[in-house]
């Protein structure tokens, strides 16, 4: 357990190989900071290729960053090797030791330690013991015939059984159904709750991302967008990028143009939530709220309807002057070809028209 | 009229049956989703479609022809494969027309269809491009694309999102109806993500064990599951599940175990009656659990479960609540999940919290062999 | 794979199929027919073995070709004179180079592999590939020179350096040893290319995922890399031993007294008497004939040198037995040559 700080970590790759080969003068990561506090849970999500392994890397020490410094409760871990760091990683391949079973994936830790093999033997029990029924099962196996979830089971027991400092988790359920995905986020979630261990959750979607993470760090080309909590993120999102990253289906994002007071969209005329400046803007509006069905509305040409009886729920997909909208509607939303659709005004992003300015957010959900 | 037709399809990779007596017919501008976890069978299902797994028996038929030993290039299908099977030293614009040219396909046809085709999925301008230099999106692109220039007689998908991050997988999954809609044929869909199948099909089959449990429109799936795995695969959160025992207490079904006794509405009851005495399993989806104040019907002792809140999940239209029933309920603690409409406010974690279950709503399951106990394999009840 | 596998039924595919069997089975008889031709000649009488239409089987099988061997073998009888030292020595020459090949080798090759695959990165790591593998470009008859001016002089290419006129190197005399022939072998760039190919197959996470339990880097490729490189190692060890078992022309180059010579030199050296019998000038064949009247007072005949190739022939054939499980995953793992 720690406290981990991450100040100013610039990290350049001297041979960028990745696509077309080409060599970027972009560093890898570009300035990043990041605090987690003791027992917390920070998932930091982004589309691939953002740094976010890098970062997680680095905290491992498992790369070592161009400029800027690790602390570990205080103490600056930048030249420690990985070996001595006391972290726990688990991987998005799993990378089990192949030529063990699973009870020797758990021992490797003791062995090259020099610990004795009883406590070795000791700690997998009781970690078995804690990782639920079922478990103790798959330590006698030998890891190539472990089904994928098993797999990830027992490399997140090897992150347990030495009781790391910090968790480091590289999309550790990407490979999984999407169903054993479900439980599997659960499983882990309650486990980083129980042990209280600071963890750093790396993954692409924003949604396992929301869930897992007490804050969650929003990431792209290497820096980090904005750090918060998912409400934060939603509906006071830093820029169009954050705002359109968090939240699926995606926000919509339609031009406007403003003039006293007035936002003109696709021909309908709406009030602005705020005193905007002249000129053409963007507004922004999520799925859920949009009001269908009003007079004063913009017209949305309906290219098919997506219902969700899971959800109770439908999503009207089509275009509002030739740019993509998404409306959630009620699951019994009638099949039609053309939809008025206007949004609640309270609940409107505005976005400079060009760069990624946000010129106002809603703020938190006022209910009642 | 019917346009693909496999009949008790078999597939044995030594001893094991990886698929074991699959049927199922299309229409003809049907687009079929086959879904379950990895190890169903259903990605061996497509290939034997496709033609690049022989079958042990069973017969498949493409309208009138029976093709079941027809080898693949002369079966008229086009698919997208999980990791796009893009030829690394091709260009873009060579990968659309390969199956083109391949067929012998007039030059000016080749010319004329290909940009076509990279313009419907905004790929136009890279089609010059190798495609190491594509992103992970643009390829699969370049995959749709190359479905799309070929007239098939069946349109193949083997998880074609999966390679995918998340964002790209809803303008992905519009790509693909694009595509299906221009080309009104049939098409089979395979996926393990049941929240794609139920986006994407017309009908949606249920896969598991090298079966189809269940073959039926999103919403019928979600409704009427014919057997408890339907009813745990198909939605997100998954349905809770209570093993109980049916006693019939006074003339009421009621149901007891997990620390409950839940009395059964008559809806539900006259049509179990007989199963008085036995072990079943109770199925609750998570929306079919309400707070008291909020319920839509009246909340007692006869429907309600307590459970700790162990994780709470905020989204953008309420929260998922993740509980565990308690310790001193005399039984092993079980978890389950909740969805609300309303935020759930953190400070609620660790609490111990009353739900009503909505009991007109549940699902009961026999114990043993999972079948339902109210909807019958032919969608009766 | 060359044919789909639906729709055998098909004529073009029925036709393309018995054609490729036949064509392997061509091949494959083609292949062992050197061998059971060995095998059949080392069982003929020396007037069948030279008769003019070459026999298919033993008209009169004998194993007196088997039995002069084993004079050869132990170096007495007139047989026993036609090389200077008993059998046994040479091929106790020839174990003990092929030992230290492999001993000396194979751990090289492989940590030489590795470091370039798994700890070195970005342009050094490709540079440094392409000078290991530069060297399969090189010929052999390009570097004979150089490595035998290395050897003499080792570890310097001159005994004196030569801008400081008469200054003596201190160099040590490998040459005329075993070490001359097992230490240019210790590197292999084929086995290196090999090894490198299996380690980039080794996902980094596995490595890191040790690293950050602790693992030195040598104990991580103890325990966790060579378990998993099984079969590689099957396929170069294999490699390496027929290499060094089968050599001939380095050791006949740095090797000056017949007793170090391996057994495969000195095989050869036997059958390029007969060979060159009759073949040559009227000074040199008076030479000759007078060794092949040696050879054949002492009877020995071509069965004879090929029970002395089935003998060169029996250490590969065992290693290769040895390796054979391994050797054939490797083989599926990577393709071989």
């Amino acid at each position: 357990m720690a406290r981990i700080e991450v100040e100013k970590i610039v990290k350049r790759y001297s041979d960028v190989e990745g696509v077309g080969g080409a060599r970027s003068a972009r560093p890898a990561l570009d300035t990043v900071s990041l605090d987690i506090a003791d027992g917390e849970t920070i998932a930091i999500v982004g589309s691939s290729g953002c740094g976010k392994s890098t970062l997680l890397k680095i905290v491992a020490g498992l790369e070592q960053p161009d400029e800027g410094v690790v602390r570990f409760d205080g103490e600056d871990v930048t030249a420690v090797r990985p070996q001595a760091r006391g972290v726990g990683m688990v991987f998005q391949d799993y990378a089990l030791y192949p030529s063990m079973k699973g009870k020797g994936n758990l021992a490797y830790y003791f062995q090259v330690h020099g610990r004795t093999e009883e406590e070795a033997r000791a700690r997998a029990q009781e970690t078995a013991d804690r990782m639920g029924i079922g478990f103790e099962q798959l330590l006698d196996q030998s890891t190539d015939t472990l089904s994928g979830g098993q797999q990830q089971r027992v490399a997140i027991a090897r992150c347990i059984v030495r009781e790391p400092r910090l968790f480091l988790m590289d999309e550790p359920i990407c490979n999984l159904d999407a169903k054993l995905r479900e439980s599997t986020r659960v499983e882990i979630r309650k486990l980083l709750r129980k042990f209280g261990i600071s963890t750093l959750y790396v993954t692409h979607d924003q949604q396992e991302a929301v869930f897992m993470g007490d804050r969650i760090a929003v990431m792209r080309g290497g820096r980090i967008e904005q750090i918060g909590t998912f409400d934060e993120l939603y509906y006071s999102p830093a820029n169009l990028f954050v705002a359109t990253f968090i939240g699926s289906p995606p926000m919509t994002v339609l031009p406007a143009i403003a003039s006293g007071g007035l936002l003109t969209v696709a021909g309908a005329e709406w009030p602005a939530p705020v005193p905007v400046p002249d000129g053409p803007v963007r507004i922004g509006i999520r799925p859920e709220s949009w009001f269908t069905g009003r007079g004063d509305g913009a017209l949305m040409t309906v290219s098919h309807i997506e219902r969700i009886p899971t959800e109770r729920a439908a999503f009207v997909h089509g275009q509002v002057d030739g740019v993509p909208v998404v409306v959630a509607a009620p699951l019994n939303q009638p099949d039609t070809a053309e939809l008025r659709i206007m949004p609640d005004m309270g609940r409107v992003y505005v976005f400079a028209a060009d760069g990624e300015q946000c010129l106002h957010t809603p703020g938190p959900l006022d209910l009642f | 009229m019917t346009a693909i037709a496999v009949d008790n399809l078999v597939k044995e990779f030594g001893d094991k049956r990886a698929v074991d007596g699959v049927g199922f017919t299309t229409g003809e501008s049907e687009l079929l989703v086959l879904v379950g976890p990895s190890g169903c069978g259903k990605t061996t299902t497509l290939r034997m479609l496709a033609g690049l797994e022989p079958v042990s028996s069973g017969t498949i038929r493409f309208g009138d022809r029976e093709v079941t030993d027809v080898r693949p290039r002369d079966r008229s299908i086009a698919m997208v494969f999980q990791d796009y099977a893009i030829l690394p030293h091709l260009t873009v614009f060579e990968n659309i027309a390969y199956g083109l040219r391949s067929r012998r396909t007039p030059r000016a046809v080749v010319k004329d269809k290909v940009p076509e085709a990279a313009r419907t999925f905004r790929i136009d301008h890279l089609l010059d491009r190798k495609p190491r230099q594509l992103s992970g999106g643009e390829r699969q692109r370049v995959a749709l694309s190359r479905s799309m220039v070929r007239d098939a007689d069946l349109y193949l998908y083997d998880e074609p999102l999966s390679n995918l991050d998340a964002q790209l997988r809803y303008s992905a999954r519009e790509d693909i109806l694009t595509l299906h809609r221009r080309k009104k044929r049939p098409t089979i869909y395979v996926t393990h993500d049941q929240s794609e199948a139920m986006a994407l099909g017309d009908r949606i089959a249920v896969m598991n064990a090298g079966r189809i449990q269940q073959i039926g429109t999103g919403e019928e799936l979600y409704e009427r599951p014919v057997n408890r795995f339907v009813a745990f695969f198909i939605g997100t959160p998954s349905i809770n599940l209570f093993t109980m025992e049916l006693k019939n207490v006074d003339g009421d079904m009621v149901a007891s175990g997990c620390g409950l006794d839940l009395r059964l509405p008559e809806s539900i009851a006259h049509r179990i009656r007989a199963y008085a005495g036995r072990k079943i399993e109770l199925g609750v989806r998570p929306e079919h659990l309400h707070v008291p104040r909020m319920a839509p019907f009246d909340v007692t002792e006869d429907n309600t479960i307590h459970g700790v809140v162990t994780v709470i999940e905020p989204s953008a239209t309420g929260s998922t609540v993740y509980l565990s029933t308690p310790e001193e309920a005399g039984a092993e603690p079980q978890d389950f999940t909740a969805t609300f409409k309303v935020r759930m406010p953190a400070s609620y974690l660790d609490q111990e919290v009353p739900l009503g279950i909505d009991l007109e709503k549940v699902h009961l399951f026999d114990a043993e062999t999972g079948d339902s106990l109210l909807h019958g394999p032919q969608g009766k009840g | 794979m060359l044919f789909p596998r639906v729709g055998r039924t098909h004529p073009a595919l029925r036709i393309a199929w018995w054609a490729t069997v036949a064509f392997l089975v061509l091949g494959i008889t083609l292949h062992l027919f050197p061998f059971y031709f060995m095998l059949i000649t080392s069982f003929k009488s020396g007037n069948e073995v030279l008769s003019q239409t070459p026999t298919w089987w033993p008209h009169d099988p004998t194993v007196a070709g088997w039995k002069l061997v084993f004079d050869i073998v132990e170096g007495n009888s007139a047989a026993g004179q036609l090389m200077s030292e008993p059998l046994w020595v040479y091929m106790w020459n020839s174990v003990q180079i092929t030992f230290w090949t492999l001993l000396l080798g194979i751990p090289i090759t492989a940590f030489a592999a590795y470091a370039n695959s798994k700890l070195q990165r970005g342009r050094m790591a490709r540079y440094s590939f392409l000078f290991f593998i530069g060297t399969l470009m090189m010929p052999a008859a390009l570097t004979l020179i150089p490595s035998y001016l290395l050897t003499r002089n080792w570890p310097f290419a001159l005994p004196q350096a030569p801008s400081v006129g008469g200054t003596e190197l201190p160099t040590f005399g490998i040459w005329n040893t075993h070490w001359a022939v097992v230490l240019p072998m210790v590197f292999n760039a084929f086995n290196y290319l090999l090894f490198k190919g299996f380690f980039d197959t080794i996902p980094d996470s596995v490595i890191q995922a040790a690293r950050v339990d602790g693992g030195s880097e040598f104990n991580i490729f103890r325990r966790i890399v060579l378990p998993m490189s099984v079969p590689v190692f099957a396929v170069t060890i294999w490699t390496s031993f027929s290499g060094a078992w089968d050599q001939f022309l380095w050791p006949l180059v740095v090797m000056q007294d017949d007793a170090k010579m391996p057994a495969s030199v000195m095989i050869y050296q036997l059958q390029e008497k007969f060979i060159q019998a009759g073949s040559a000038s009227d000074a040199e064949a008076a030479v000759q004939s007078q060794q092949l009247q040696e050879i054949l007072g002492a009877g020995m005949s071509w069965n004879g040198l090929m029970v002395l190739g089935i003998l060169q022939s029996i250490p590969v054939f065992v290693a290769f037995i040895v390796c054979r499980e391994y050797l054939l995953r490797g083989i599926k793992l990577r393709g071989l040559k």
